[in-house]
């Protein structure tokens, strides 16, 4: 039987906005996700779209950031893959995502913002219903 | 529609912040032209005035603003559901605004005299 893989090959910044008012009163920031997919199933390839925002109630400050992450995978049926895709994937993209805004922040001069480790399971449902399948 | 859309997210970030243990997710669909959001546990859908109070104050301002565009707040027993969220708010960070700007000072760390200096020599500086 052939080894069976689920890979992660690379990521890219596909947007990164920073804004920030200098009547920054910040208390408490709210960090939402938004997640998509394309996967490819012949050809063995999936790209994950994971938007992360981070902003206070006012906007003063105002950090979107939209990242793909390129997965490669070899020898899984369909429902072994559903894990790899909606659980794994974003968890293994996630410290990027974490570590380019920490960077981002210490390098725009202010406190970094260092996002903690989150658990994403819950992204999956929507994720799920968020990736069509298409020639990569 | 962007507009709306942006108005929306912007709110419903504020409404997140102002409550506790809430999860809001937003989705805009295409198919019945309808901004759907999501607000979870049933609890504070149904009884938390507080969330009550900015749901009606968000219908108010949005129709008012939108007149045109249609809006649904669900919750998790409700027929509709969420399929493909715009976005997901579940977690919130706390950010202590004390110290924000890195306090870089020249004037602390080098006196007049080494600045006067420092003019001599600027291919030092810029390296």
């Amino acid at each position: 039987m052939d080894n069976s893989f689920f890979q992660f090959d690379s990521f890219i910044i596909q947007k990164s906005v920073f804004e920030l008012n200098q009547n920054l009163e910040v208390g408490e920031l709210s960090v939402g996700f938004k997640s998509a997919g394309k996967l490819d199933f012949e050809k063995g390839k999936f790209n994950l779209e994971l938007g992360i925002f981070i902003s206070d109630s006012t906007e003063a400050l105002k950090i979107e950031i939209d990242s793909v992450g390129f997965f490669n995978f070899e020898n899984l049926d369909r429902d072994s893959l559903s894990n790899f895709l909606f659980v794994n994937a974003p968890a293994i993209l996630f410290p990027y995502l974490r570590a380019y805004i920490s960077s981002l922040t210490t390098l725009s001069g202010i406190r970094p913002i260092v996002l903690p480790t989150l658990n994403l399971t819950s992204l999956r449902e929507g994720l799920e219903s968020n990736v069509e399948e298409v020639a990569l | 529609m962007k507009e709306a859309k942006a108005f929306l997210i912007s709110n419903l970030k504020k409404i997140f912040l102002k409550l506790e243990n809430v999860e809001i997710s937003y989705e805009f669909r295409d198919s019945s032209q309808t901004h759907i959001i999501e607000v979870k546990p049933n609890s504070i859908y149904k009884t938390c005035e507080k969330y009550i109070r900015e749901e009606i104050e968000l219908e108010n301002s949005f129709y008012e603003n939108f007149p045109s565009e249609t809006m649904l707040f669900i919750t998790e027993d409700s027929l509709s559901k969420i399929k493909s969220p715009d976005l997901v708010l579940k977690y919130k960070l706390a950010y202590n605004i004390a110290n924000t700007y890195t306090p870089i000072l020249l004037s602390s760390l080098l006196s007049k005299n080494q600045l006067a200096n420092a003019g001599e020599n600027n291919y030092a500086l810029a390296a």
